[in-house]
């Protein structure tokens, strides 16, 4: 995405440019952050999560190999390290934040049925995915909430494409055969025939 | 069926339209004829469709706090790892400077000269003798090279070798009535020389300023080398003795 520019970055931050890493974190804190919320579901922890991740790339950047690889590194670290938090933590995160609930009251105030709906719904989601093993859940989520392709994907979860394929595949049908009150759609015939 | 388990395997990419043309190609065939399949990859578009992809974006405020925090921990980082490289110097440079002062410090202490005020007490203080002529008595000759003046016959200074020690003697220049003393017992002249019988030399003792006079110890004077020999000075009448 921002390979270019990264390299010339890190190569002035290499050279003594404390700059260079300003710059750096502006291009990257949009992806890190939105890759950690979608793996936390809290604002406050994606921040927390965030920054840890870009006091990592400081110690970590004068020994990368290359620019083409930070996006990879970044995502990777930022994975590990809020599945890390997500599981220490002893909240299951089920539980919307006051921002998401304001963004649900502002969709539909009148419409008391579709809020509660949603909200769970939108726990049901949060609890779908948490429940997914690790690599399921981040192969969905960097596919999902980042829009990684499956070469991307397989660079930063460090495995082939055709795993990430299979991790995707295995991901989705979990989350169909939980999701599934609200498709309104049995599933029972998947599970039968073994496809979960 | 093998090759519904094998479009099974494809599905989850197949619905993000991230396979090959070919494989999509593949996929899309074999859901036309497979209602199974077909029933599945539509379950599955509508489960992600479910899902909400957009995450939430910083505000301006949000991201200058990271960016400031982030700049904070990375300095208080390099604060710590600068304080921890110069610690174990800071210590040893410590430890060596104290060494330093400790040595000096005992060094000092040995060649110190003891200086010992003994109180006599005053029935057993013992009258002034002549200190000039007892501290020429004992005295190691100095070299004719150097001419001793004294100006004042009371006038007595001791040149103190270092590492020697020499306790100070005390004199005592009391209200004793001197001839006295002599007549009784001659032999208490504490430099262990003969009173004097120059009466002088007492008045002018007994004029000396203070009480105490610092002389040197006789028998360690005897034993000390020539050339750091104690030097007495002395009227110029009596060097020749």
């Amino acid at each position: 995405m921002h390979a270019a520019e990264d390299d010339l970055l890190i190569e002035r931050f290499r050279a003594g440019d404390a700059e260079s890493f300003d710059r750096l974190m502006a291009l990257h804190m949009d992806q890190v952050f939105g890759l950690a919320w979608s793996v936390l579901h809290d604002r406050e922890a994606a921040l927390d999560a965030a920054q840890e991740v870009f006091i990592k790339l400081h110690s970590a950047l004068p020994k990368l190999d290359s620019a083409r690889y930070l996006s990879a590194w970044l995502y990777r670290v930022c994975l590990n390290h809020c599945i890390d938090v997500k599981r220490k933590s002893r909240n299951d995160g089920l539980d919307l934040t006051e921002e998401e609930w304001d963004r649900l009251q502002g969709k539909e105030q009148d419409d008391p049925g579709w809020l509660l709906q949603n909200h769970e719904m939108g726990k049901a989601i949060r609890k779908a995915i948490d429940k997914l093993p690790v690599r399921q859940r981040s192969a969905f989520i960097l596919r999902h909430y980042q829009f990684l392709s499956l070469k991307e994907i397989s660079d930063t979860m460090g495995c082939s494409v055709g795993a990430v394929k299979a991790h995707l595949a295995r991901a989705t049908a979990h989350l169909r055969v939980e999701l599934s009150a609200y498709m309104g759609s049995s599933v029972e015939g998947v599970r039968e025939n073994g496809n979960v | 069926m093998g090759t519904c388990k094998k479009i099974t395997g494809m599905i989850g990419a197949y619905v993000y339209g991230d396979l090959s043309p070919d494989e999509m190609r593949y996929v899309r065939l074999h859901a036309e004829e497979c209602s199974k399949c077909s029933h599945e990859i539509e379950d599955r578009i509508r489960t992600i469709a479910l899902i909400p992809t957009d995450t939430p974006k910083l505000t301006d405020e949000e991201r200058q706090r990271v960016m400031w925090t982030v700049k904070g921990a990375i300095r208080a980082k390099s604060e710590r790892r600068g304080f921890s490289l110069f610690r174990p110097t800071f210590t040893l440079t410590l430890l060596l400077a104290a060494a330093f002062v400790g040595g000096a410090m005992l060094g000092y202490s040995k060649i110190q000269p003891k200086v010992i005020v003994k109180q006599v007490p005053v029935e057993n203080r013992q009258p002034l003798a002549n200190p000039e002529k007892s501290i020429a008595a004992n005295a190691v000759p100095k070299p004719a090279s150097k001419p001793i003046s004294v100006k004042h016959p009371t006038d007595v200074s001791v040149a103190v070798q270092p590492f020697v020690r020499y306790p100070i003697q005390e004199i005592y220049r009391g209200s004793i009535d001197r001839e006295a003393q002599k007549q009784e017992d001659p032999s208490k002249s504490i430099i262990g020389d003969k009173p004097s019988e120059n009466t002088q030399g007492d008045q002018s003792a007994d004029s000396l300023g203070p009480s105490i006079v610092p002389v040197p110890d006789p028998l360690t004077i005897t034993g000390t080398p020539a050339p750091v020999e104690p030097q007495c000075e002395k009227p110029a009448s009596s060097d020749n003795n």
